[in-house]
């Protein structure tokens, strides 16, 4: 009988193990195998940088090409000025830049040329290239002549930054002088430019003493526009300041009522520990709760 | 007149450049394309490659590829306005390097070529460029299946009639193990129950031999059975869980574990 009944419970052992190890098979049986996802797939990190490194040496190979397009044809302006324009898209990029330097080393040259070909517009081209190219005190000389020689107040407004930059202001404010009779009419937009370049190279003490040339009436009118300029940029800085400082306020109500919230539940908690399960006690401490939370705020 | 030079500032609008210009600062816009349509480096360039195409022997034609595709490449906004003049050109010189490169046995400067056409020819339906794909995809199925799988399914996509694209595709996107695997599964299914079946068999036996008395020889044959179908019923309830765990191994092992990625080669150009 004991053997009878050792022998049924190993049986129903046994097969109380096996089948409780099928359970994972069973599941595997219901689960689809996995497929690839559909889709065209992704791009190797490799051939991203390929891309983006061809990218840089095709702009430097155009460049070059256009340079030597230019060089066979001096005479043809719009090649001259294609090579510089294309020279400066080439500036953007330390890497095309190099390689440019690396393709066509004298390509600074084919400047020359065609400030020497059609200084006007070509010493305009020029100084936009050099000063792409870092070279701001030989843009800024180029910007001057073009505003002298091609009685070009715009190239007096762009000879501002880079003599600016590099300290050589009264040569920009003596281009702007000359510039001021060519403004008239419709060009009061560019009037504007020319009086904004003086301020940028001028000072508080400066100033008036800077902008003698410009006629009284419209002295004050400039005045008046800067005063107005300088009126909205203090507006919009009061304007961010407050925002700031209102969600700034609004982040501290949050904290407190955050803080005071959980204080009230903490009391809560310790109102509810003391009532051993007293039923009335427990309704009082959530009452007790209610009132603390609803002083805390709506954050 | 105060009064008038600001009315004048606020209603002053800066004439804007032609469209076809490109703008440069205190000077006249340049036009982005000349009157003759392209510059004359972009014909040099583009006749040089030609020429190249037909006469550098098909494994160099990589970096005639290159030269051809400058134009399409490079950001600067001439060569961005030139380029609807220059695709026709430059689509049979790519075709021309692909051919050759094809014919010489060089897949992957093939495979560029006709992608890089294929893309600035907008994406439509290109049989040459899903051959050429399809058999590289062949050449590295079994090395790597990521990268065949991606070659396939973008010869599918420049021709979907393609079978060899298609068939290749489907059979690096499946699981190859799922059907044996959930036939081991099932196996051990069927001898769980078959280990359960032997148990039953002792369990009435045993019953038989204590319910009515039997001679000796009887017992001994009923015993001897008895003793079998424990042991069959044992191996089976053992192997039940072990053949159905293996075929889950089995099936998990199978599943794939790429994804489609090009290889270093391809997307031959992108289009900006």
């Amino acid at each position: 009988m004991k053997a009878a009944l050792i022998l049924a419970a190993s049986t129903a052992a046994c097969v109380t193990a096996s089948a409780s190890l099928m359970t994972g098979p069973a599941i595997g049986l219901l689960v689809p195998a996995k497929h690839v996802e559909a889709g065209s797939g992704t791009i190797d990190p490799a051939s991203v940088a390929r891309i983006e490194t061809r990218a840089k040496v095709a702009l430097a190979e155009a460049t070059r090409d256009a340079l030597e397009a230019a060089a066979a044809a001096p005479a043809d302006l719009r090649l001259q000025r294609r090579a510089a324009a294309m020279m400066r898209s080439c500036a953007g990029d330390k890497d095309a830049k190099a390689k440019l330097a690396e393709l066509a080393p004298d390509a600074p040259r084919m400047l020359e040329r065609l400030v020497a070909l059609a200084p006007c517009p070509g010493l305009a081209d020029a100084a936009a290239t050099w000063v792409t190219f870092g070279d701001n005190a030989k843009g800024g000389e180029a910007y001057v002549a073009a505003a002298a020689q091609c009685d070009n107040p715009e190239a007096a407004v762009a000879a501002v930054g880079p003599l600016h930059a590099v300290d050589r202001c009264d040569e920009a404010l003596g281009a702007l002088r000359a510039a001021w009779p060519h403004v008239h009419g419709a060009k009061a937009k560019l009037g504007i430019d020319i009086l904004d370049g003086v301020t940028a190279c001028s000072d508080a003490l400066t100033l008036r003493r800077n902008l003698a040339f410009v006629p009284t009436d419209v002295l004050e009118g400039y005045l008046a526009l800067v005063e107005e300029r300088a009126r909205q940029e203090r507006e919009a800085q009061r304007r961010a300041e407050r925002a700031q400082a209102e969600e700034a306020a609004r982040e501290r109500a949050s904290e407190a009522s955050s803080q005071c919230r959980s204080e009230c539940s903490a009391a809560v908690s310790s109102c509810e520990s003391s009532c051993s399960g007293d039923g009335a006690c427990m309704q009082s401490c959530s009452s007790v709760g209610h009132v603390c939370n609803s002083g805390c705020g709506s954050y | 007149m105060r009064k008038i030079f600001l009315i004048s500032i606020i209603t002053c609008v800066a004439a804007s450049a032609h469209a076809e210009d490109i703008a440069v600062v205190a000077a006249p816009g340049i036009a982005a394309v000349p009157a003759s349509g392209l510059d004359p480096d972009v014909v040099k360039r583009l006749a040089d490659a030609d020429r190249d195409a037909a006469a550098v022997p098909p494994a160099a034609l990589g970096p005639v590829i290159d030269r051809v595709l400058v134009t399409f490449e490079s950001s600067d906004p001439f060569s961005v306005a030139q380029r609807p003049a220059a695709k026709p050109r430059t689509l049979a010189v790519l075709t021309k390097i692909g051919e050759r490169a094809r014919g010489a046995g060089e897949l992957v400067i093939a495979a560029r070529a006709f992608d890089a056409r294929w893309t600035l020819g907008g994406g439509g339906h290109d049989v040459q460029l899903a051959e050429v794909l399809t058999t590289w995809a062949e050449r590295d199925e079994d090395a790597q299946p990521g990268r065949a799988l991606y070659l396939a399914r973008r010869a599918r996509t420049a021709d979907p009639g393609h079978d060899r694209a298609a068939d290749l595709d489907d059979s690096l996107s499946r699981n190859h193990r799922a059907l044996t695997g959930k036939l081991a599964i099932v196996a051990g299914f069927v001898a769980l129950a078959a280990g359960i079946y032997a148990y039953t068999r002792v369990s009435a036996i045993e019953d038989d031999l204590k319910a009515h008395p039997r001679p000796g020889a009887d017992v001994d044959a009923m015993l001897a059975d008895r003793d079998r179908y424990d042991m069959i019923g044992t191996g089976l309830l053992v192997a039940a869980p072990i053949v159905s765990i293996g075929g889950i191994v089995w099936m998990v092992s199978g599943n794939p574990s790429y994804s489609p990625v090009s290889p270093g080669e391809l997307p031959a150009l992108v289009q900006r």
